[in-house]
């Protein structure tokens, strides 16, 4: 927030106003940037978002499918909670001892945390 | 004899096909002492020859600087010595279980022999540069195996994670050879019973490599008498059990011990040589885990070690990361242990890591890409973002971030315009004066009489434009701006500021608050 504030004070206020655009515009402006195709912008971006917390018609994917379109190259990551070796090895890294004798502390922490690794760390 | 000079992984390493020599020079099986000298400044010593001078080493340098910070990284050398071996006889062992059933006298110290480097002075120039490089390898004598030590230097390039300390640890690959002969319908599946022997035969091998003593005939080889008087240390294990009091007693009455004494007779000497001598708890513990394999009554029944596979693993661990999990009784001394998290290590994300690298490679040959990941919160998806960032550095881009949150509701187009306005002075700080000037005149010619207007869009581009700072304050009454010209300013301005060379990161973080508003 800092971040913006010191950005905000210095826009023009004015512009605050006309700028009052509904936020698949921002995407949209995205999907400009990235779609000028002969060009020789080199431009990578990276978007993530809560899977829980979005609709199947949230302008998200409709960025997607328009990008898709435009030719970009796509690519849609899905973040699984840690496997289960992994956390292990979180484990036995963090206890200092060996993997194979972790596995009964990682089973119990596993249940409990379903692969969350900021919550394990907790 | 032949010597092949291989390079591997840029350091050349020795294959010593040993099985010729074997035949042609008679091991006794006995304490044998003979050095077997090479012409290539490799020298083949006896396992029990080679512990034995490593014993005459060590202690004087424990009792010359005791109680010194020397002194605990010269015990140390030693363990790790100890360790690279104990890894290799390991990895043999673990190898010739697949082709024939090992009998009790083959994994013993007297089947092995240590190759390590010639010196010219052994003694002097041990003392002045210690080091585990100088072990090339470990030869099976019964079996004709011959294990060479290879450590490839691009490896530990490769796991140095996240900047860690580089400490003394060695990712270290074996080859062993003969290679595994081609027919797999050769090789004898292992029965687990005897497995768990060669575990546990291993394990009394591991105890006498790192106590100095036989388990059987309670005499160091060195002929110096045991040290189980002192029990001071004795009592806790790395667990911080308490040790029964029978155990201890068992431990340091003075009977003799003949040679059939019972398996859960070692085991109380096991730990109680192993803790006298300062012992590393790993070592204790894996030790343990070895020896009670094939014990009907185990005291920590639940990580027995009984596979060979196992063992390997853990050795691999303890030589790869020693600070970590070798040495580490320090930190828990005092009773406050913490968990020794790391920092900058991401677990199993792997191939998320690598998907999102090999597409910014791609940008960098000129294109632009878009990746977008998707998550439960907390899952790390910043966290994996964050990790491939250095790389955009590297790369000699730069890198423009911005989280949304709930607060940016119906504004998250302001919001990117400032990430944007951000992004002039990413571009100032990481472009040379030269690079600058160049994209100067680019911004300059490609926006002619627009500049004002990028200018009101990105105030801080006039810190590129430092000559254009009138400019700031004329005009200030139109400030319509329709979203295609927002759009075509912003594409402009990035086809100027990016390039091959200069590629621009782009992650905005929690898209779903920033569209949650839709009208």
């Amino acid at each position: 927030m800092k971040l913006l504030s010191g950005n905000f004070s210095s826009l023009q206020y004015p512009c605050l106003h006309t700028l009052q655009w509904s936020d698949s515009t921002a995407l949209g402006v995205i999907h400009h940037i990235l779609s000028d195709k002969g060009s020789d912008i080199s431009c990578f971006f990276v978007g993530s978002y809560r899977s829980n917390e979005v609709s199947s018609d949230h302008p998200i994917f409709s960025l997607m499918k328009d990008l898709e379109a435009s030719k970009v190259s796509t690519q849609k990551l899905m973040l699984e909670g840690v496997k289960y070796e992994d956390m292990n090895t979180l484990i036995s890294d963090a206890l200092c001892t060996f993997p194979r004798t972790t596995w009964r502390l990682t089973n119990i922490i596993y249940e409990k945390t379903q692969g969350s690794k900021s919550k394990s760390c907790d | 004899m032949r010597h092949e000079l291989a390079a591997r992984g840029g350091r050349p390493c020795f294959v010593v096909d040993s099985c010729k020599r074997f035949i042609n020079q008679k091991y006794h099986h006995t304490m044998n002492t003979t050095i077997h000298n090479n012409p290539d400044g490799v020298e083949t010593v006896p396992l029990r020859a080679w512990l034995e001078e490593e014993i005459k080493k060590e202690q004087p340098a424990a009792q010359k600087n005791n109680n010194d910070i020397e002194s605990l990284s010269s015990s140390q050398l030693f363990i790790l010595r100890k360790t690279t071996v104990a890894y290799a006889v390991a990895e043999l062992l673990r190898r010739a279980i697949t082709a024939a059933p090992l009998s009790a006298d083959k994994i013993s110290l007297d089947n092995f022999a240590v190759r390590t480097k010639k010196k010219d002075d052994e003694s002097a120039s041990f003392s002045t540069s210690p080091s585990t490089a100088d072990i090339l390898g470990v030869d099976m004598i019964s079996e004709m195996l011959s294990l060479t030590i290879i450590e490839p230097s691009y490896m530990n390039h490769l796991f140095d994670e996240g900047g860690e300390e580089v400490g003394p640890g060695r990712y270290l690959e074996v080859c062993i050879s003969p290679s595994k002969p081609p027919q797999p319908n050769n090789t004898l599946a292992v029965d687990p019973s005897h497995e768990r022997t060669v575990c546990h035969l291993f394990g009394i091998l591991l105890y006498q490599l790192y106590s100095n003593l036989d388990p059987f005939r309670m005499t160091n080889l060195l002929g110096v008498q045991p040290m189980q008087q002192d029990t001071t240390l004795l009592g806790h294990d790395d667990n911080g059990d308490i040790r029964e009091p029978v155990h201890k007693k068992a431990a340091t009455s003075d009977a003799p011990f003949s040679s059939s004494s019972t398996l859960s007779t070692c085991k109380k000497l096991t730990y109680s040589a192993l803790h006298d001598l300062g012992s590393p708890p790993s070592i204790i513990r894996l030790v343990q885990n070895l020896v009670e394999s094939k014990s009907d009554h185990p005291m920590d029944p639940q990580n027995i070690c009984s596979s060979m596979r196992e063992a390997c693993n853990d050795l691999h661990l303890l030589l790869h990361e020693p600070d970590r999990f070798l040495f580490t009784r320090n930190q828990f001394e005092g009773g406050n242990a913490q968990l020794q998290l790391r920092k900058n290590k991401l677990y199993g994300r792997e191939k998320e890591v690598s998907a999102i690298s090999e597409s910014f490679n791609r940008v960098c040959t000129g294109n632009s890409e878009a990746i977008f990941i998707g998550g439960f919160s907390g899952v790390g998806k910043t966290r994996l973002v964050e990790s491939v960032m250095p790389l955009v550095d590297v790369a000699g881009g730069c890198v423009l971030t911005h989280k949304f949150d709930p607060i940016s509701k119906g504004r998250s187009l302001l919001e990117l315009i400032s990430a944007f306005d951000n992004l002039c002075l990413l571009v100032q700080r990481e472009n040379s004066p030269q690079e600058l000037e160049v994209i100067v005149s680019r911004l300059t010619e490609s926006f002619g009489s627009d500049l004002s207007l990028l200018g009101r869009l990105l105030p801080n581009v006039y810190s590129l434009l430092p000559h254009l700072e009138q400019f700031k304050q004329v005009r200030r009454g139109d400030n319509q701006m329709n979203f295609q010209s927002v759009c075509f300013i912003l594409r402009q301005f990035i086809k100027v500021v990016s390039s091959k060379s200069h590629p621009v990161m782009l992650f905005l973080d929690d898209l779903q608050v920033s569209s949650r508003f839709v009208y």
